[in-house]
């Protein structure tokens, strides 16, 4: 593990209450882990530059995201990041290829190399709407990756996918951490998933850190979801 | 049939369209985009042509369109256009009727876009030009395609306010509508359902082609959206 690259503090009140100061390094996962409304995703969405909280300075590899106080605000387009969405967010017109090509400068080729990489090439024609959820979960993390990003974000990427189709992507998204050396932040609710995948655990409720530490290190707490 | 009669609905139709579509493509979007100041009252404006008889909009765009009204005085002045029985001042009035029927599939097919597919759009350094070439405009098609025609076809069968602001001049203003209502009036009954026909007819392939090519361009079973 490397020195800290990545600080985010981040304070808000509305719509959702916030009080966080998260630190991460390259190669690292951090997974927030919390009920629904903690605010794990909206601290992703915070770090991504699609919700402008109150009060932050998010800092990543030296640059300032965000500064309330300097009242600097680097847009979503121009920050080092990649994001999955929960419900993959592929665009619905576009083949596979040319999805992921909207992450590589709308370069087919690169798209097509990313394909290859995951052994997908035989889908690269295919629209979201003709693949299964592994399979649009796969093209959404290849766009996110299309772009180099320095800090992936993963906002409960697996929640929709049967027990057997985690089982293969785990050791692709570990495989992934290693080969390139992303930083990667998870948002997840589920417990074998955090015990899995994590190095570095954020527990939340309503919006606050209330422990964290390495997963084994943790009081596992049970989260009512509903 | 009144062969000039349809050359002046048709023109009609397609000016309408032409200026129309990209009006209510820019209008469709802030609509569906923005929150701010006064827009019920912007969204009132534009449904008023659905509410209000086209006999009572048509006299008063017969008021500001005249020689006396704001608006005939702008475009004699800067243009040198007199509007009132005129081709001109026609399409613009179908311009305005028709604001509802071109911004309201418009906007409807800008809010049917999920939000995390524009996110997704910023996140992969999208310009707010390419999300809006790239992934806006290709989504929204279908809510184009339905403006497109419901726009076309309405104007086709125009008649109140187009009698309050052209008249019925031949090879200027009047339209085949009008034709069709001064031949019933000649107790020309052969004439009339000629053109009343080729009205009903025309209307039905136009809808029909064009859902062919929204389906075609999407593989739905849908087609286009009509309201």
């Amino acid at each position: 593990m490397g020195p800290i690259l990545f600080r985010f503090q981040i304070k808000n009140t509305n719509p959702v209450s916030l009080m966080v100061d998260i630190s991460l390094q390259m190669g690292q996962i951090l997974v927030l882990y919390g009920p629904s409304g903690s605010g794990k995703t909206s601290i992703l969405r915070s770090i991504a530059g699609l919700m402008k909280p109150e009060d932050a300075i998010l800092e990543g590899l030296g640059q300032v995201w965000q500064s309330s106080k300097d009242n600097v605000f680097v847009p979503a387009r121009s920050r080092p990041v990649g994001m999955v969405f929960q419900d993959y967010a592929l665009f619905p017109h576009m083949p596979a290829w040319e999805n992921i090509a909207m992450g590589c400068h709308e370069s087919k080729d690169q798209a097509m190399l990313w394909l290859r990489q995951f052994g997908m090439e035989s889908f690269a024609n295919r629209l979201p709407r003709q693949l299964s959820g592994g399979q649009k979960q796969r093209v959404a993390l290849l766009r996110a990756l299309a772009r180099e990003p320095k800090l992936l974000l993963l906002d409960e990427p697996f929640s929709a996918l049967d027990w057997h189709t985690r089982k293969t992507l785990y050791p692709e998204l570990l495989g992934l951490r290693d080969k390139m050396g992303y930083a990667i932040i998870l948002v997840t609710h589920d417990w074998e998933e955090v015990k899995l995948l994590s190095d570095w655990v954020v527990m939340l409720e309503e919006g606050k850190i209330y422990q964290q530490g390495k997963a084994s290190e943790l009081v596992h707490v049970q989260f009512d979801y509903n | 049939m009144d062969w000039l009669a349809l050359i002046v609905t048709l023109k009609m139709a397609l000016g309408t369209c032409i200026i129309l579509l990209p009006v209510a493509l820019v209008l469709g979007r802030y609509l569906a985009r923005y929150e701010f100041f006064g827009k019920w009252l912007i969204e009132v404006i534009i449904i008023l042509p659905l509410i209000l008889p086209p006999t009572v909009m048509g006299y008063y765009l017969l008021v500001v369109f005249g020689s006396n009204g704001w608006v005939g005085l702008l475009f004699e002045q800067w243009f040198g256009i007199s509007l009132v029985f005129h081709m001109e001042g026609l399409i613009l009035a179908s311009v305005l009727f028709n604001l509802p029927f071109a911004i309201y599939p418009i906007q409807r097919a800008f809010l049917a876009i999920e939000p995390s597919i524009l996110e997704a759009a910023a996140l992969c350094g999208l310009s707010q030009f390419r999300t809006f070439v790239k992934i806006e405009l290709p989504l929204i098609w279908p809510g184009l395609v339905s403006a497109l025609i419901l726009v076309f076809t309405h104007t086709l069968g125009e008649f109140g306010i187009i009698l309050m602001v052209g008249g019925s001049i031949p090879g200027e203003t009047r339209t085949l509508s009008i034709s069709i209502y001064d031949k019933v009036q000649s107790f020309d009954f052969a004439a009339a359902h000629t053109m009343s026909l080729f009205l009903f007819l025309f209307s039905t392939i136009v809808i029909v082609c064009l859902g062919i090519l929204t389906k075609k361009q999407y593989g739905t079973k849908d087609g286009p959206h009509l309201v």
